[in-house]
């Protein structure tokens, strides 16, 4: 079995055993409903989706590295200065967005780093790939 | 770097696309080799002398020679 086969059945597993939790979760739900209400039986609950996410996880970080060897050297260069785009401004805009949240009474939800993050990507590789066209 | 792929690709009647996949890179690598906006890794610039027959020196030639002379 290849590289890529067992990446598959990694995602196939971490997705399975995430179906599983899940309803285990919704059981547990039904059995007793004050769990919403009770703040330490909730994350008692939540704790068998934990694995499953790690797992998809590791899957999901082996699945990157494939595409990144399959890659030829220009691409990979290509990915690189997109990514240090993305890294540069993520981090430059955090902090600013940080200082901003630290002197004034504005709560910024910083979860839309992910986003940031993705955006960032996209410029830096349109930015790049044009470059070397 | 100046580079002489464009004319040897020519003589071998070879489009951007055929070199591509003899070197197992992407079309793009190839042009933007040809077009002098990148240069090849040292792995690569062997398997494409190795392709022609050739030296490295004589398909890859830098930009000024006094440059690699001082």
């Amino acid at each position: 079995m290849n590289e890529k086969s067992r990446t598959y059945r990694l995602f196939l597993l971490g997705f399975l055993a995430l179906a599983l939790s899940f309803l285990l979760y919704c059981v547990l739900l039904i059995t007793d409903p004050d769990l919403w209400l009770d703040d330490k039986h909730y994350l008692l609950a939540t704790l068998p989706t934990i694995p499953p996410v790690l797992i998809i996880g590791y899957a999901l970080a082996r699945a990157i590295g494939i595409a990144i060897r399959e890659m030829d050297e220009l691409q990979q260069r290509i990915q690189l200065e997109a990514y240090s785009l993305s890294l540069a401004c993520t981090v430059v805009l955090s902090l600013a967005l940080g200082l901003f949240q630290l002197f004034t009474e504005l709560y910024i939800n910083l979860a839309f780093v992910a986003f940031m993050v993705a955006l960032f990507w996209a410029f830096g590789f349109l930015f790049a790939k044009r470059k070397y066209q | 770097m100046k580079n002489r792929l464009k004319v040897l690709r020519a003589e071998n009647n070879w489009s951007q696309a055929d070199l591509a996949e003899r070197l197992g890179v992407s079309r793009q690598t190839v042009n933007s080799i040809e077009t002098g906006k990148y240069d090849p890794s040292l792995p690569l610039a062997f398997r494409m002398a190795d392709l022609f027959g050739m030296q490295i020196e004589d398909i890859f030639q830098p930009e000024n020679k006094a440059d690699i002379d001082t």
